[in-house]
């Protein structure tokens, strides 16, 4: 196998049916949200629909979290007369369903356990209202950003993703984020291979994950990123803040050793074996282990 | 993060800078572990990343998590946050609800545990556990090596194994409660049962389980077992625990 088949099996087993569970109940849940929205106010016109890596085509199975985005529209007020008032009352609604726990701009959905938090269920509201009739930019409020009002445009950020050719790349940086526990925001992550990624758009695969880890492993000259829907008004300087870059170095660094040493797979943290050989040596090692330990459940 | 796990006192904060000794020896477990960093924050230390799962240097698997060390390490126990999805949260797969791993009754390691050193606690419980979650996803059941009983239940059945005494609630808190105690008087009702006093009973064996318990673990177990009683809203000890 070639250095881009490595990455295009570890690419394939991260795809998620359109029959698999998880869609059926990701469209489910999307389903009784915006029917409990649209009863709940009734005679307001929101704009529901997906956004997020679904849009974007950019989910993968270890991660498939799906935004809902819950637009009201520039003249209607029955969702809320301000922004806050829309987050609020859209939490409201869904919180006879759903376990609601507040984000910066989202409202994220868990099961409801008996009135606790219950299991996630990898959704996001998104809730916001258009800035006019065009339905194309929108304002999103924030709990605890820089300012209390964000300024967006859904489409323009779908596109700029879809429109990049270099989905599978950017694929690849997601599952290099949730692998490795990254603290860079999805949004940002991607706008930055975007970047690093300009004019090697027809190379393979290999070559561009390869050029990217060794841009972030060098930790020098790296581009600056803007939101293509609002690149004078969305500081997103610090999404890349020192921290952040230093850690994005240090496991850049250590995956780009263990593929070259290793292959792709080993810098993915995949299993060595597989079949039956590795269920042989797993249920030897797992009943012989030297000193023994007991896992309890703590109350 | 679940904090009942500190070890027998509080130590100052930010221990890296303090004890650079102990500090190196956590890098030094750590390279063995390439996909697992340091992470400063503020007060709080933690290593993340992947976490891989060998076996005579084969890579079997590797989960992703965080490896909290408290304030007071390394008297105190590091707790294992699972970070990704791949095991649910279950007291059936040893996963508290705040995803901290049980890997073991904590004062059972503490009483067993062959040294304070990182490198073990990564290759022995960590490992453990993580082993046998590899081994239940194909089987659906622990390896024979066993788990303990969840909640109240399984911290009797671990103390009672470190003590080498009766699992019964009422006995064990009586072992424990002269355990907590500094200096033991010959007067005191023997814990056996018997009804005679330590000094015309099993003087020796008491003695012998001094010698072998120190005097904050067995206050520990003991403030456990009181905390579990109160949990479940027992005012009274029952046998049946």
């Amino acid at each position: 196998m070639t250095r881009t088949s490595d990455l295009n099996a570890l690419l394939s087993a991260q795809r998620i049916a359109r029959e698999s569970r998880e869609m059926y109940e990701l469209q489910d849940h999307r389903a009784n949200v915006e029917a409990t929205i649209r009863s709940t106010f009734p005679g307001a016109n929101p704009t529901i629909r997906y956004g997020g890596s679904k849009a974007k085509d950019t989910m993968i199975k270890e991660s498939y979290d799906l935004d809902i985005i819950v637009y009201a529209q520039h003249d209607d007020n029955i969702l809320g007369n301000t922004l806050p008032e829309i987050y609020e009352n859209i939490a409201r609604a869904l919180a006879s369903d759903y376990y609601i726990e507040p984000k910066t701009a989202a409202l994220r959905l868990f099961a409801k356990n008996n009135g606790q938090r219950g299991d996630r269920l990898y959704i996001d509201i998104v809730p916001g209202r258009f800035v006019d009739g065009t339905r194309g930019d929108a304002y999103l409020h924030q709990n605890d950003g820089q300012k209390s009002c964000l300024k967006t445009n859904l489409q323009v950020h779908i596109d700029h993703i879809k429109n990049s050719g270099l989905i599978d790349a950017l694929k690849l940086g997601k599952l290099m984020r949730v692998r490795h526990d990254l603290d860079i925001k999805q949004f940002a992550l991607d706008l930055l291979i975007i970047e690093l990624l300009r004019g090697k758009r027809a190379t393979s695969l290999d070559s561009q994950f390869t050029h990217i880890l060794e841009r972030l492993a060098s930790g020098t000259n790296l581009p600056v990123i803007e939101d293509p829907a609002n690149p004078s008004g969305n500081d997103l300087s610090h999404l890349l803040n020192s921290s952040v870059l230093s850690e994005l170095r240090t496991v850049a660094s250590t995956m780009l050793n263990q593929s070259e040493n290793y292959g792709w797979g080993a810098a993915f943290g995949e299993a060595e074996l597989t079949g039956p050989a590795r269920v042989a040596v797993i249920t030897s090692a797992a009943e012989n282990v030297d000193a023994p330990t007991q896992p309890w459940a703590q109350r | 993060m679940r904090r009942h796990n500190h070890g027998p006192r509080d130590k100052p904060r930010r221990w890296w800078a303090t004890k650079p000794d102990i500090y190196d020896e956590v890098q030094r477990a750590l390279a063995a572990q390439p996909f697992l960093r340091l992470q400063e924050r503020g007060d709080h230390l933690l290593a993340k990343g992947r976490f891989v799962v060998r076996d005579k240097d084969v890579d079997l698997d590797s989960f992703t998590l965080r490896i909290h060390f408290p304030p007071n390490y390394p008297s105190g126990l590091p707790v294992v946050e699972l970070t990704g999805d791949r095991i649910p949260t279950s007291p059936d797969r040893h996963v508290n609800t705040d995803r901290s791993a049980c890997l073991y009754v904590p004062e059972e390691w503490l009483a067993r545990r062959p040294n304070d050193r990182f490198e073990t606690f990564l290759n022995i419980p960590v490992r453990n556990f993580l082993l046998g979650q590899l081994y239940y996803e194909k089987y659906k059941t622990f390896p024979p090596t066993g788990e303990r009983a969840h909640y109240g239940a399984g911290l009797v059945e671990a103390y009672a194994d470190v003590l080498s005494v009766s699992d019964k609630v009422r006995p064990l808190y009586y072992w424990l409660r002269i355990l907590s105690s500094p200096s033991t008087k010959g007067h005191w009702l023997c814990p056996c049962r018997s009804g005679k006093i330590i000094r015309h009973c099993c003087r020796e064996e008491v003695s012998a389980k001094q010698e072998a318990t120190p005097v904050w673990l067995a206050r520990r177990m003991k403030r456990q077992i009181e905390m579990e009683l109160i949990r479940t809203k027992r005012g009274k000890f029952r046998d049946d625990v």
